[in-house]
């Protein structure tokens, strides 16, 4: 392994990160705030401190191999997470490094687990950093760096398949740097966009650029205790259901539709399958409460419609406490936070592209049953699927799977109950945020003792990076010279 | 600026790798899915499955607002109908393609906008064969370059343990040679390239680059302690196209004494056919009886020529130890062709590295008059007329600020070769010879206010 030049990346992508801390100063600056020079201190401090590493340990012509990838990626997203923490520890709101790590993971990793149960109190600097960690976390924060750094580019691909949450990634250009550029316009679009419309909704700036960060990330921090049902708005409800629905989608079926081609979207078999998921569910959960819940079918639609898209986009925004709700509901929006969004789009969970693979897997499985010598290329989008994807897939699931369940074995040995295990796991290992029973949607996680912070912190970070890139450095191989 | 390569062979995949490497977007098209997806993983360029002649991949590969597409399959037909597909699609886009055959220049007019549209026909086996020309009219050279319409050349060395200049400092050697106009810009020490100053002594075993006017180059050959030696007596091993193309151009300059050996029956006949004086062998094996029974030891230069890499640096290696006075060898892999010199091969030549060196050379444009690359594309060499307006004109040399890593290394004014040093002034019009690290090329750019500017 090539150590200068791992440091020298993580320093150029801890010196931007750093750099980002910047941003919350102006907010502290106009309303009033006395951390603005706490926040403008930390932030150059720690990105001087990385440019002046990066400089020493640069290297001309820098090559990159899959190890260096790996490590840079998963580096890179602990280095984040830890420079993530001095804004909430510095300032006093989270003082125990831990609770900091939590809330700063969280947010990075655009899961929206909290241990802050009131934002309202809180400084809006403070407030403003917590979303931005969303909005970096949700396009990633080594995509950010190669398209704004494009000496990481060399060997970006390899970093870009180690974080782009999918199986396979589209070459939107030639180059990873304007791949990456095209990412972050993309997002970029979407972002200002809902910002607008928010504000048109009679949403004030700051909490409609939070919610959008929030929104567009699939994240789900809130600046209100309360979340999205604090506006009792329906515009509000509506305009955020459809950017959570919209950054659930494959970015590169965005970036095509905004190239001039906007029947991409129904040529796609993954957008079809979400979207058809997301519509079968939102009419299951509509009739479950309609009548015992909600005695108008319009409140029941607004309410399923809402938190359908907010788990199965694992965004996690609430609207409704579906803790009240029928079991049936409750146990469907739990299996929606497995599926997730999209491949390529900033949803965590399993992706629907993977899903379908295993579907149409076991289907040919079963075929192969009844005719043993037939020849069956798995196809998606009427492409053959090769068979090293399929094998990866399945063994994404199962090692998805495995850590699911050994992590709610541990938090239940440690102190929950087992519903509130399972939810809290499932939760964090999707990036979703709020669970069942105790983690529910009104409820947070500050009332979890330290290791079992740490052990969700741990499955929000391997969830947010799709597992792989953070197992592989637990096995002995990696790690040989 | 964005090119479309077609076929990701050896010339395809390091053309790619050239250009991804400056920043340009490079779209490599091949037929082997796993080339595909293994240059993917490797290069900063994007790679499409599927045949380079046909219409779909190449829109694919977005040929509408190409400015370039670069057409170097093994085969010239899928060659041409790329160019051919390609013009219908994009009629400004400049194209470039690979030919082996040379039938086709029997009616150059297939290549014209009327019909093909072709701007640059590349034959590696052609360019290997020029370089290999232009290396031997320097007797004792591993590499040869020309400048200035040939006037100057650079030529490298491989300094021996008894050469009067191993262990001197360039310093002391400018010193104890006052009257001799030259410079060495540029060597090689084990894998690295470096651009010597002053005080950096010379070892054995490097190999230096010494710049200097053609005419002087004889009495430079002295100096380094090198025996001229014309060449006379050759055994070619191998009968491919190379092989043959090398020999014709040997006898056209008079060469008469020219063994070939061939293992193939049928190609051997051929051969035999297609040359004037030569003799040749047929033999399946290159043992040593063999070899000393042709009379080796007398041979002035040994060139093992066959597809094979393996086979040309061993027998060119058993060539040297059983006395040829020079070994060369072609390699096909461009790995191999660093390693040739350090294993003891005096000559090496990559027709594929050579195509692609022109194809850049094609490429730029602007005020540059060449740029050429030495091993290891570590250092380019840039020519270029110096112009009134840029920042190098008019100033003594120690007064430019010139980035550490690249060096003037001749000025020609009027027919006069000038080896500048401190105080030397660059007047406008004159042409100057630059060296410089690769990335430090975007600077010098600067000073020269000249942009190495790209078709489009």
């Amino acid at each position: 392994m090539n150590r200068r030049i791992v440091v020298s990346s993580l320093a150029a992508i801890s010196s931007l990160v750093s750099l980002s801390i910047i941003t919350a100063v102006p907010w502290a600056l106009y309303y009033g705030e006395d951390t603005w020079q706490v926040l403008a201190a930390i932030s150059l401090g720690a990105s001087i401190i990385g440019i002046a590493i990066y400089a020493v340990f640069r290297e001309r012509g820098m090559a990159y191999g899959s190890k260096e990838a790996l490590i840079i990626v998963s580096g890179g997203w602990l280095l984040a997470s830890l420079i993530g923490t001095l804004p909430y520890m510095a300032t006093g709101v989270l003082p125990n490094f831990i609770d900091a790590l939590f809330e700063s993971v969280s947010g990075f990793s655009t899961t929206g687990a909290s241990v802050i149960p009131d934002p309202e109190s809180l400084p809006k600097s403070v407030l403003f950093w917590r979303s931005t960690t969303h909005w970096l976390g949700g396009m990633g924060i080594v995509v950010l760096s190669v398209a704004v750094m494009p000496f990481l580019g060399v060997g970006g691909m390899g970093m870009l398949k180690a974080e782009v949450p999918s199986p396979v990634i589209d070459r939107l250009r030639p180059r990873v740097t304007g791949t990456a550029r095209t990412l972050w316009k993309v997002y970029i679009i979407l972002t200002v966009t809902e910002i607008f419309l928010l504000g048109l909704g009679g949403m004030n700036l700051f909490d409609s650029v939070c919610h959008t960060f929030g929104t567009v990330a699939t994240g789900g921090f809130s600046t209100r205790t309360a979340s999205i049902a604090h506006y009792n708005s329906r515009y509000i409800d509506v305009v955020v259901t459809v950017f959570m629905l919209a950054a659930g989608i494959n970015f590169t079926l965005h970036f095509e539709a905004l190239s001039g081609n906007p029947k991409c979207y129904f040529q796609s078999t993954e957008f079809r399958t979400y979207l058809m998921l997301f519509a079968g569910s939102s009419l299951f959960i509509t009739f479950q409460l309609w009548g015992e819940h909600c005695h108008e079918l319009g409140d029941a639609l607004c309410q399923s419609v809402f938190q359908v898209a907010s788990i199965m986009t694992t965004t996690g925004y609430v609207t409704a406490n579906w803790e009240l709700w029928p079991y049936s509901t409750q146990w469907l929006l739990l299996c929606l936070m497995f599926v997730g969004g999209c491949a390529g789009s900033t949803g965590g969970g399993m992706k629907c592209l993977r899903i379908i693979v295993v579907a149409k897997h076991v289907f040919r499985e079963l075929f192969l049953l009844v005719h043993p010598r037939a020849v069956m290329p798995l196809k998606v989008d009427s492409h053959a699927v090769a068979s090293p994807i399929v094998n990866s897939i399945m063994a994404f699931i199962s090692l998805f799977v495995g850590v699911w369940a050994v992590s709610t074995l541990l938090l239940i040995a440690l102190e929950a109950d087992m519903i509130t295990a399972v939810g809290a796991v499932s939760a964090t290992l999707s990036n979703v945020g709020p669970g069942l029973a105790q983690v529910g949607a009104v409820d947070n996680y500050a009332w979890f003792n330290g290791p079992s912070k740490l052990l969700l912190t741990f499955d929000m970070l391997v969830g947010r990076l799709e597992l792989f890139t953070v197992m592989v450095l637990f096995t002995r191989e990696f790690w040989r010279e | 600026m964005s090119v479309v390569v077609v076929g990701a062979g050896e010339m395809g995949y390091h053309l790619a790798r050239r250009l991804s490497l400056e920043n340009k977007d490079v779209t490599l098209i091949d037929r082997d899915e796993e080339r595909v997806y293994w240059i993917q993983e490797n290069l900063d360029v994007r790679a499409i499955h599927g045949k380079g002649a046909s219409p779909d991949v190449l829109l694919k590969a977005g040929i509408a607002s190409a400015s370039m597409l670069i057409a170097v399959t093994d085969s010239d037909e899928v060659n041409l109908v790329a160019c051919y597909v390609g013009k219908l699609l994009n009629g400004v886009m400049k194209k470039v393609a690979r030919l082996r055959e040379e039938d086709y220049s029997a009616i150059p007019q297939i290549l014209d906008d009327k019909h093909l549209g072709i701007d640059l026909v590349i034959s590696p086996e052609r360019e290997a064969v020029a370089k290999l020309i232009q290396i031997l009219e320097v007797p004792g050279a591993t590499d040869v370059l020309d400048f200035a319409e040939q006037r100057i050349k650079l030529f490298g060395i491989c300094l021996q343990a008894d050469s009067p200049l191993a262990g001197r400092s360039l310093l002391n050697i400018r010193a104890a040679y006052p009257d001799n106009k030259f410079l060495i810009p540029v060597l090689l020490r084990e894998s690295d390239v470096l651009i010597p100053r002053g005080e950096d002594v010379l070892r054995p075993n490097d190999t230096i680059y010494i710049m200097a006017s053609a005419a002087d180059i004889p009495t430079l050959l002295d100096i380094c302690g090198l025996r001229s030696r014309s060449l006379k007596r050759f055994i070619i091993y191998g009968t491919t196209r190379v092989a043959v193309k090398f020999v014709n151009e040997l006898e056209k300059r008079g060469v008469t004494n020219i063994r070939v050996i061939g293992a193939d029956s049928h190609a051997c006949e051929k051969i035999a056919a297609e040359v004037r004086h030569a003799l040749v062998l047929r033999s399946d094996t290159l043992d040593e009886g063999f070899l000393r029974s042709e009379g080796i030891a007398d041979t002035d230069a040994f060139f093992a020529m066959t597809d094979d890499d393996e086979q040309n640096a061993l027998s060119a290696i058993l060539a040297k130890r059983m006395g040829s006075y020079r070994v060369g060898a072609v390699t096909n892999k461009i790995e191999y062709h660093r390693l040739a010199s350090a294993i003891g091969v005096d000559i090496a030549v990559n027709p594929r590295l050579a195509g692609v060196a022109h194809i850049i050379q094609f490429i730029r444009k602007g005020r540059v008059l060449s740029v050429s690359m030495l091993p290891g594309d570590a250092v380019e060499i840039l020519e270029c007329e110096a112009m009134e307006t840029s920042d190098i004109v008019g100033h003594p040399m120690r007064t430019l600020r010139f980035p550490r890593g690249s060096i003037v290394g001749a000025v020609e004014r009027g027919k006069e070769l000038i080896i500048p040093d401190g105080s030397t002034v660059i007047m406008p019009g004159d042409r100057v010879i630059i060296f410089s690290r690769r990335e430090l090329v975007p600077r010098i750019e600067k000073f020269l206010t000249v942009k190495l500017e790209y078709f489009g």
